[in-house]
């Protein structure tokens, strides 16, 4: 026995909304639907810098240092039943004297593995503080992996190539992207509410936006990035 | 190193090593076989040359005998003159006969002998005169054996007479059948004839009696004679005088062996020539084939070895999970097909997981796993099942109006939650039918407890539409509701269908029924029969709702209604996470700058730096400042300038303009402000340090840079003030000055000496073997091509010159020179070597003006050196090491002073940015010898150093290092020093 209800559909404003595919938190405190950000960045970052060994001794072919892309991520007040991010396992490889892939954002616990492909030795390191390490040298073929535990923004080098660079934000939450070569990115599941939209890129620079995400709804941002 | 069983390189190359060397061998001793063989045919084919040809002699000079000897065999007036040769005045007759004869028959040099009827010889001639003597000739035996031997009428010997050789024929003189006598005549072999015979045949020839050479070529007689003599009767090979000869003896006579030789000797040179050079090819082109062979072998091995190591690592990964791995072809045989082979099954592989994943998605992941497995089998079984529906009551009216791709989200939606029920139930979604879902508990593989789970499956479903509903409601959308059906009982499963087209599903009753049950159910209610009940055992509790008729069954069935448990419930309480991602939401918040990226603030993060649009120019600033501070034990004037031992602060500022301009020019100037590097009362020196234009080529192989740069020469000069210099001081031969100072004149020996032992000069700032790094004024080529790499250079001083000699460009006479090259043997292993040639300085000489000054014609003393060095890195350890030996050259002293330095250093990285450093440094002092001195110099010094790091940032970061610095003798200057540095690259 079906009731009608048609005249109670006709009170409430229509929404010109479009549900996303996925599911609803499953805590029963908000049933609400999640919304996603939809974003795309215009990257101005200044053109390819160069890097050569001072010392005759050593690579002296000039390099551009390796461009990275830029990571797009949401801070604020997250509520619980959404951050559900798990834990994974991704590499970066060191493939003809560059970092494979340059940027990556990973969640609190993952391991990302450093497999070096290249004939002779790289040095990967970082001294960032939420991350600190340094791999030596072991040689092609080998794989040496490294935890995160803490967030934060992880820059990587290689002590041999000054003009390696990659990128690893670790995050706590599962609200992220990386940014597309072509500016594009897309946050989704994000619970509704209020929050700041960061995209930052480690030469360039960071920028930021308030955002409100309502229930089920997808927000097309659209930012630009410079000096 | 190499174990066979575990390398194909190595069977390979011992293969390929194996062929060659084997063939070499063969081909080698085929060559030796017929040389010596041929060998054996020229010499024999000489000897029986020569033989025929004497014998042709021989028979030449029996005729003139036999000629001779008739006037004499046959003639009365012999016989009577012979007869009456008794008396020495008969004899006189016999010679006058013998003589008239000789000058009928002009032969010259002839002997004649006599012998009597009994044997006994009676005369003996040579040409006209009578010789003396019972038997010069030796013919006794020859009359003897022919007068004894009726048969033989004449015989043939050899005599040597006056040092001659003789072929004598001995002929009977008979008369009326009676022997009366003989006579025998010598005719002499003449070193002509032998030497004709040599020359024709070209070899040595020499007849020889009782050892000596009688008659032969001139070269037989002289230098070959020794060998010739010695020779045995085989072919023996000697070599005298550089060319080698193969010797011959064969008997003179047949009949008298013991008699005399001929020895030939007969020249191999020619005869070997070829062969040498034949052998000489063999050995090059078999050295050539093996070296080729180990190079191919080596390079083959590896082009096989090395795709295949990569191929077993990315199977491994591939055994993994890893279904993304690659692997490169880099050539296009059997290899490289494997590695496409290899690279097609990955992506079929990973073509498969994605089929396997859709599958999933499509199917349950049982079926999945059977259809994959390749057990698709149309037909069925019968089977004991559970089967549920679940139907959304008033579905079209609640979606009336909707736009449809609204329709189509709201019933995934549901059906999701409906499906996770079930799946979650361990069931088996069969199909989506419209707003209708059908599930199957027991296929296709029955795991127990079917009923009992379908009945738990039935009850989430109700709950998760009650969820949706509230949810809905309070939205102000409308509620939905569901029915449910349960029932258990026998059907057919399987796949049903067409080959092409299957459909893994349950038909039979015992399906229908719970359709039906379904349909009879109303909003919220799960409807079951007693045979789920039953099959169910512990079951939530149910109630009898009545029998109830069903189409398509003949008799009405006992229908029962299962509790579903659901209450309203109060809202959950927020859970601790959430404060978790409060506290991480404001942690994320990043600090101001790039400071949470562990890097100082640098200039080009500030801006200061310029690329123009294309890319084409840059130009950036960038600088590091040091921070020391030092304490020594000994005042030193050279090394930091005190005058006292204690402590004190050093300060090193360096401002570096880069400059780009396109790929391959780039440009340096680097601003320094520090200490200095020769001692000087000012404290603070500020220069341009550095300055200069490098190019390189595309692929960064060639380079070629020119300006003020840093010594090409040490390896220590490419690495100076950089990460990869883990103390705080140079290395001792770069750290350290000895006695030798240029302002002193060593031409006066005495000065040289008294400055020696003057143990308070040490601390006077004299020449280092190498100066810290210097600067210099120059050009220099780097060339690296695979893993060697080259280096010219020529600069305007050399490594002992003084820094006020660097910057000048003035005074150069010649520059110094410097060579270097080196091999990277493995990525972990470099090693170098390093020459370097120029003058250190001028003594001052050629400026000094004052009258009665001597003034040098050649006032450059020259600086010679050469360098060893090591890097090896693995892992968290780098271990380096070099070793140099330093000739100066000093007035006075031709082969210059030498010392011999060495150096040995190791660092380890014990964490990240935390490592320990450890080096030794030792010079040897070669003792000293000149014109008329010798000074055994034994003031070696060692130096033990240790140092300890810790990275602040990726470009900033503290040092503290000390060292203890032993000087053989005076004890008492052992210098202690210890420092601490902060440095700061921005």
């Amino acid at each position: 026995m079906t009731l009608r209800i048609r005249a109670s559909l006709a009170v409430l404003p229509v929404l010109a909304v479009v549900m996303t595919a996925g599911t609803p938190g499953t805590s029963a405190h908000e049933q609400s639907a999640p919304g996603s950000i939809v974003g795309h960045v215009e990257l101005r970052p200044p053109p390819q810098r160069r890097s050569v060994s001072r010392y005759a001794g050593g690579p002296s072919a000039t390099r551009g240092v390796q461009a990275v892309a830029a990571v797009a991520y949401l801070v604020g007040d997250l509520p619980s039943a959404a951050s559900r991010a798990t834990p994974t396992r991704v590499a970066i490889a060191q493939r003809d004297t560059a970092f494979v892939p340059s940027a990556v954002v990973v969640s609190t616990g993952s391991v990302v593995a450093f497999p070096n492909e290249d004939d002779f030795y790289h040095n990967v390191f970082s001294y960032s503080g939420n991350a600190r390490f340094d791999l030596g040298r072991y040689p092609r073929g080998q794989s040496k992996n490294v935890t995160f535990t803490e967030p934060g923004m992880v820059k990587i080098y290689c002590e041999v190539h000054e003009f390696m660079r990659a990128v690893v934000l670790v995050t706590d939450h599962p609200f992220h992207s990386v940014v597309s070569p072509e500016g594009n990115f897309r946050i989704g599941e994000v619970p509704p509410g209020s929050y700041t939209l960061v995209v930052s890129h480690p030469d360039v620079g960071e920028t930021r936006r308030e955002v409100t995400v309502r229930d089920g709804e997808t927000l097309r941002v659209s930012m630009v990035l410079s000096r | 190193m190499i174990r066979l069983r575990e390398s194909f390189g190595a069977k390979l190359l011992a293969g390929l090593l194996g062929t060659v060397g084997v063939l070499f061998l063969v081909t080698f001793l085929v060559v030796r076989t017929e040389t010596d063989r041929q060998v054996e045919v020229v010499a024999r084919h000489a000897v029986t040359s020569a033989e025929t040809q004497f014998r042709a002699l021989e028979e030449f000079r029996r005729r003139q005998a036999d000629r001779f000897s008739r006037s004499f065999v046959l003639g009365r007036r012999t016989l009577a003159a012979l007869d009456e040769a008794v008396t020495p005045e008969a004899k006189g007759e016999l010679a006058d006969l013998v003589a008239y004869e000789l000058q009928l028959a002009t032969l010259e040099d002839v002997v004649v002998a006599f012998c009597d009827g009994a044997g006994d010889p009676v005369l003996t001639l040579h040409d006209e005169m009578m010789i003396p003597g019972e038997d010069p000739l030796e013919v006794r035996p020859l009359a003897a054996s022919l007068l004894d031997d009726a048969s033989a009428l004449e015989s043939h010997a050899y005599r040597v007479f006056d040092s001659r050789l003789y072929s004598v024929r001995t002929y009977l003189i008979t008369l009326g059948g009676r022997a009366v006598g003989t006579v025998s005549l010598g005719l002499p072999i003449t070193p002509g004839e032998v030497s004709s015979i040599g020359d024709v045949l070209g070899v040595e020839l020499c007849l020889a009696v009782d050892g000596a050479c009688v008659v032969g070529t001139p070269r037989a007689r002289g230098t070959l004679s020794a060998r010739m003599m010695s020779a045995a009767m085989e072919g023996e090979r000697v070599q005298v005088d550089g060319r080698l000869w193969s010797i011959q003896a064969t008997p003179l006579s047949d009949a008298e062996p013991g008699q005399g030789s001929q020895v030939v000797a007969i020249p191999l040179d020619e005869v070997l020539a070829p062969f040498e050079r034949i052998r000489g090819a063999l050995l090059l082109g078999g050295g050539g084939s093996f070296l080729l062979a180990i190079i191919i072998g080596t390079f083959m091995s590896r082009s096989f070895s090395r795709p295949m190591r990569a191929l077993v690592a990315a199977t491994e990964r591939v055994a993994q999970g890893d279904f993304h791995i690659r692997v490169q072809a880099v050539s296009r045989d059997e290899v490289g097909n494997l590695a496409h082979a290899f690279n097609q099954m990955t992506e079929g592989l990973l073509l498969k997981e994605r089929y396997r994943s859709v599958l999933d998605k499509v199917v349950s992941p049982e079926v999945a796993s059977k259809l994959m497995s390749g057990e698709v089998e149309l037909g069925g079984e019968t089977r004991m099942v559970t089967v549920l529906f679940a139907d959304i009551r008033g579905f079209t009216e609640l979606t009336e109006g909707m736009p449809p791709q609204r329709v189509i989200n709201l019933l995934n939606e549901i059906m999701q939650h409906f499906s996770d029920a079930v799946e979650r139930a361990g069931g088996v979604v069969d199909k989506y039918v419209g707003d209708e879902l059908m599930a199957v508990f027991g296929v296709p593989v029955a795991q127990g407890g079917e009923a009992a789970r379908a009945l738990g499956a039935a009850r989430m479903i109700q709950e998760a539409a009650k969820h949706i509903s509230s949810a809905r409601t309070r939205r102000g959308d409308h509620p939905i509701s569901v029915g449910v059906g349960v029932h258990t009982g026998i059907a057919v499963a399987g796949n049903m269908g067409s080959r092409d087209r299957l459909n893994y599903t349950v038909v039979g009753g015992t399906v229908n029924l719970a359709a039906r049950l379904c349909k009879s159910a109303v909003g919220g209610q799960i409807l079951c029969t007693g045979e789920t009940l039953e099959a169910a055992g512990d079951a939530p509790p149910a109630r009898s709702m009545g029998s109830r008729p069903f189409k398509g069954f003949t008799s009405e069935v006992e229908v029962y209604s299962v509790e579903t448990g659901i209450e309203d419930r109060p809202k959950a309480r927020p859970r601790g996470r959430s404060l978790a991602i409060l506290l991480a939401g404001m942690f994320l918040a990043p600090a101001a700058g790039h400071a949470q990226g562990g890097e100082w603030p640098t200039l080009a993060g500030a801006g200061l730096e310029y690329v123009s649009p294309s890319g084409f120019f840059q130009i950036g600033l960038s600088g590091q400042l040091d921070i020391e501070a030092l304490h020594t034990s000994t005042p030193w004037a050279g090394l930091v300038h005190q005058e006292s031992a204690g402590g004190l602060a050093a300060h090193r500022l360096r401002i570096f303009t880069d400059v780009f301009v396109g790929d391959n020019v780039y440009g340096l100037i680097e601003f320094r402000s520090d200490r200095g590097h020769a001692p000087s009362d000012d404290p603070v020196s500020a220069r341009i340090e550095q300055a200069y234009l490098r190019f390189t080529n595309d692929a960064g192989s060639l380079g070629f840079q020119v300006g003020l740069i840093p010594a090409p020469f040490g390896s220590y000069s490419q690495r100076h003030l950089t990460t990869a210099d883990p103390f705080l001081r140079p290395p001792l031969p770069y750290d350290y000055h000895t006695v030798l100072h240029r302002l002193i004149d060593p031409r006066s020996i005495d000065g040289f000496l008294s400055w020696r032992d003057d143990s308070s000069r040490w601390r006077e700032p004299g020449v280092p073997p190498l100066w810290d790094v210097p600067y210099q004024w120059g050009g220099q080529l780097t060339w690296k091509i695979g893993p060697m790499d080259f280096r010219l250079a020529g600069v305007n001083s050399a490594p002992s010159s003084e820094p006020d000699a660097w910057y000048d460009l003035s005074e150069i006479e010649y520059p110094s020179w410097v060579l270097g090259t080196g091999i990277t043997l493995s990525p972990s292993l470099r090693l170098g070597l390093g020459y370097n040639r120029g003058p250190w300085t001028d003594w001052g000489l050629s400026h000094d003006d004052t009258p009665g000054a001597t003034v040098y014609h050649d006032p450059y003393s020259d600086q010679e050196m050469f360098s060893a060095d090591f890097t090896f890195a693995r892992g968290p350890v780098v271990l380096r090491g070099e070793a140099i030996l330093d000739r100066w050259e000093i007035p006075g002293v031709p082969q210059g002073v030498v010392d011999v330095n060495y150096t040995v250093e190791g660092q380890v990285d014990l964490a990240a940015g935390i490592f320990l450093a450890a080096r030794v440094g030792y010079i040897d002092f070669r003792p000293v010898t000149g014109e008329t001195i010798e000074v055994d110099w034994d003031y070696d010094v060692a130096r033990y150093e240790t140092s300890l790091g810790y990275r602040l940032a990726r470009n900033a970061g503290v040092l503290v290092s000390a060292y203890s610095q032993v000087q053989e003798d005076f004890g008492e200057t052992d210098t202690r020093f210890v420092g601490a540095r902060l440095w700061w690259a921005f």
